[in-house]
């Protein structure tokens, strides 16, 4: 950050009010000429902390240093420091030039060098010929150049400023934006600037403070706070983001929902419960596919340059701590059944859908899901179901079995009437017990008269086996949890019409992955503003 | 809707008609006309042999003003930075005397004050010397002091309680410390409370009768006690009493108007 000496330095910061905590051990350094934006939502604390540097506020406990030197004692009237109050707190019986002149009337300056400073302010903040006008008569605008001009008027070390852009409509703030910046690398002066518009945070700052509940977040420039986020309260403060839990399988590989994806980061332990950070600009929306999330768009808004979308993913997300797997807690502790002429293919789950049951599966809502050992032939004993045909007279099913190992597979056709009685059944195997025919494409159907294969070409089999213990069936419950209805933002420069479904591609450096963390910012009022009292 | 405040007002303008307007006329006829109705100044010129009680009406009203100025100025500014339940109930206090007749707590003043009041009784009983109290100067300023005081209170209360913590902490945060807060801020800002509770408490304070009469004595024979005297009883004399009354009138008139003119200049001096 910056080479330049501390100038005001908090440590250990605490505040509460009737109890409540407001700040909860803060440290923060402040440099020299530095712009510093503290940043957060309401009732984080950022005005707090600013009213304690300006000494409206006194902590309950830590230390307030001002160039090495503690200050906790010291009243405002005393700190080298100025302040630009949120609503201007322009003194309304004087006029623009008495205004600005306060501060130097108190220190006894002389009448010409007070007219002299006064004039180069007002000409600084282009209010030239303002001098007699009066303070409630001039804009929204003009009264907060006023109020800057009030406060640099007096060469202070460090100026504050407490959301002094917050009743300006926005044209006029993002002038006036510019107009501070410019103000400030001009004068060389330190600001601390509070604020809970990320992107004012964002143009202005050379180091934004990203605060919630009373405790500092993050600590970086802009830019670092926005491509690096430290956490996911950040990453959805600070820009738009899509925030969903996720699993870190091992280093490069994650999933979140309900799909395995490679990523960038690694060091997580294996099968950590991480947060994932997408940002919508990051998505790209393109065709359907196996491979890639998929949702439906709920919600397409024009921004200008882009569509701002809300995706709802196809189906709720199993997090691994919500499901319930028999005694031994985790898939891959379910018991492997033995090696025979059927190779094992995983643990499925048999209604809608027959989802192969790993971490982080995406499984559609009806619960309890029972679990089955999955269970493909080996070599020319695995067949294929070839072609579905439905016979003339009475509802049959055609079923051709090729074989891997000859061309002739057609020979194998066998017919509705036992059929798949002839289809050579597993002998049981210890503990397992054989539940029938299955497909695992599309549905996991139970191969059996009547069953209506979907329209693809091959169907492999899958013999389908229950746990028993003690002969009786053995059930293992996955419980899932609701799909949570957050919405994915997308923004995307394709259009996509609502109720479409589509895929959303997202690049491995592009997934953000951190700790998990209480991340949501607490929804309540600013409850610091009006609580000091003046002595 | 202009109509319909017109009428809004009208009950009250009619009150005003019958109860101010057409009164103050009379005043002025009988204060210009002797008892067969006949044009004459003489009353007025009697009137005028009555200025020094005048003076010391004015004396006694300005004093007591000057110190509930004193008295509710800080006290004022104290409620104002208080919380809103605690401004609320700090404002009941002083409104409770209120809640009682003017009249019987001036008597009740009295039975406290008076050679054997409460308080002498209470004095000889500790083997004190008795104080003369009633029938002094210092008994009609206490008094007035003591009736008042709320009208002084209240509108400095509601001036100040507007003037926003911001400003205080602007003013502190420019390098003002307490005194100077309140000589740049504070006092500037609070003028026109200050003349309306001047004016409130001055006015009827000059024109008392009652305080006087019963806490003053026969040396404290104010200009309220005249023309109370030569209007009613034995010595009833409309047309002395009138220009006596003119004469008031008058005294208050000035002192509104010096008032106005003060609060309208300081309100100019934040323009100017």
């Amino acid at each position: 950050m910056s080479s330049d000496p501390i100038i005001i330095e908090l440590k250990n910061i605490s505040k509460s009010y009737d109890g409540e905590p407001i700040l909860r051990s803060v440290d923060l350094e402040i440099h020299d000429k530095e712009f510093v934006t503290l940043l957060g939502p309401s009732g984080c604390g950022k005005t707090t902390m600013l009213r304690i540097i300006g000494g409206f506020v006194t902590p309950d406990e830590g230390d307030v240093n001002f160039l090495g030197k503690k200050i906790n004692d010291l009243p405002p009237h005393k700190r080298q420091l100025n302040t630009v109050f949120q609503k201007y707190a322009l003194f309304p019986h004087l006029d623009v030039y008495e205004n600005v002149a306060f501060g130097l009337r108190l220190s006894k300056t002389p009448e010409e060098e007070i007219a002299r400073r006064v004039h180069e302010m007002l000409a600084m903040v282009n209010l030239e010929g303002f001098d007699s006008r009066r303070v409630d008569l001039l804009s929204g605008g003009q009264q907060q150049r006023v109020a800057i001009a009030r406060a640099l008027v007096n060469r202070p070390k460090v100026l504050l400023l407490d959301e002094p852009l917050g009743a300006l409509d926005l044209k006029l703030r993002k002038e006036m934006q510019t107009e501070l910046k410019k103000i400030q690398k001009r004068l060389g002066i330190t600001f601390i600037y509070v604020t809970h518009d990320q992107e004012e945070a964002l143009t202005m700052s050379d180091t934004v403070v990203v605060m919630n509940g009373g405790v500092i977040q993050q600590i970086g420039t802009p830019q670092d706070i926005y491509n690096e986020p430290a956490n996911a309260f950040t990453a959805d403060f600070i820009g738009q983001s899509n925030i969903v839990p996720g699993l870190m399988h091992e280093d490069f590989s994650i999933s979140f929902g309900g799909k395995k994806h490679k990523c960038v980061d690694k060091g997580f332990k294996k099968n950590e419960k991480v947060d994932v950070v997408i940002r919508p600009e990051d998505i790209r929306l393109g065709e359907v596919s196996e491979d890639v999330l998929c949702g439906k768009v709920v919600n397409v808004t024009f921004k200008g340059v882009h569509y701002e979308m809300e995706i709802a993913l196809r189906s709720g997300q199993v997090s691994p701590e919500t499901i319930e797997v028999g005694e031994n807690g985790a898939y891959g502790e379910l018991p492997v059944p033995s090696n025979c002429d059927f190779e094992f293919e995983g643990w499925y789950t048999k209604p809608v859908g027959g989802h192969k049951v790993e971490a982080d599966t995406a499984i559609c809502k009806n619960a309890p899901h029972r679990l089955y050992a999955h269970w493909t032939m080996y070599g020319e004993r695995s067949s294929r179901i070839h072609e579905k045909a439905v016979c003339e007279e009475g509802e049959e099913y055609r079923v051709y079995f090729e074989s891997n190992e000859t061309d002739d597979s057609f020979d194998d056709m066998i017919c509705e009437n036992g059929v798949y009685g002839e289809l050579p059944v597993p002998e049981e195997r210890e503990g397992f017990k054989f539940a029938g025919w299955f497909t695992k494409v599309n549905g996991g159907q139970k191969a059996q008269t009547g069953a209506e294969l979907l329209e693809y070409d091959n169907h492999t089999l899958y013999a389908h086996f229950t746990p028993i213990e003690n002969g009786s069936e053995k059930t293992y419950t996955i419980k899932l949890k609701p799909d949570s209805g957050k919405l994915w933002i997308v923004q995307s420069t394709t259009f996509a019409p609502v109720g479409t479904f589509v895929g959303l591609y997202i690049a491995p450096d592009n997934i953000h992955i951190m700790h998990k963390s209480n991340w949501r910012a607490k929804e309540e009022d600013e409850t610091d503003e009006e609580g000091g009292e003046v002595k | 809707m202009t109509i319909k405040a017109r009428w809004a007002a009208a009950p009250y303008i009619a009150w005003m008609v019958l109860f101010t307007i057409i009164p103050l006329c009379m005043i002025a006829y009988f204060g210009f006309t002797d008892a067969d109705g006949i044009f004459t100044l003489e009353y007025i010129k009697k009137a005028s042999d009555h200025i020094p009680t005048l003076i010391k009406s004015i004396y006694l009203a300005a004093i007591s003003t000057v110190i509930c100025l004193v008295i509710a100025y800080p006290f004022a500014y104290h409620v104002s930075r208080k919380s809103y339940s605690r401004q609320k109930m700090m404002i009941m206090l002083v409104m409770l005397p209120m809640w009682m007749n003017f009249l019987l707590r001036t008597h009740a003043l009295s039975a406290l004050i008076e050679d054997n009041g409460v308080i002498n009784t209470l004095l000889t009983k500790l083997g004190f010397e008795p104080l003369q109290m009633i029938n002094t100067q210092g008994a009609v300023v206490f008094g007035m002091v003591y009736n008042y005081l709320p009208y002084m209170i209240l509108p400095l209360y509601s001036i100040m309680t507007k003037i926003d913590v911001r400003l205080v902490e602007a003013a502190a945060d420019l390098g003002a410390g307490f005194i100077q807060t309140h000589r740049r801020i504070i006092f500037p800002m609070s003028v026109p409370g200050i003349v309306s509770g001047t004016t409130m408490v001055f006015v009827p304070a000059v024109s008392t009768f009652v305080i006087s009469g019963l806490l003053g004595g026969s040396g404290n024979y104010l200009i309220g006690d005249l023309i109370t005297a030569q209007t009613l009883g034995g010595a009833y004399n409309l047309n002395y009493g009138s220009a006596t009354s003119l004469l008031l009138m008058v005294v208050v008139l000035i002192t509104m108007v010096i008032f106005n003119r003060l609060e309208t200049e300081d309100s100019e001096a934040m323009i100017v």
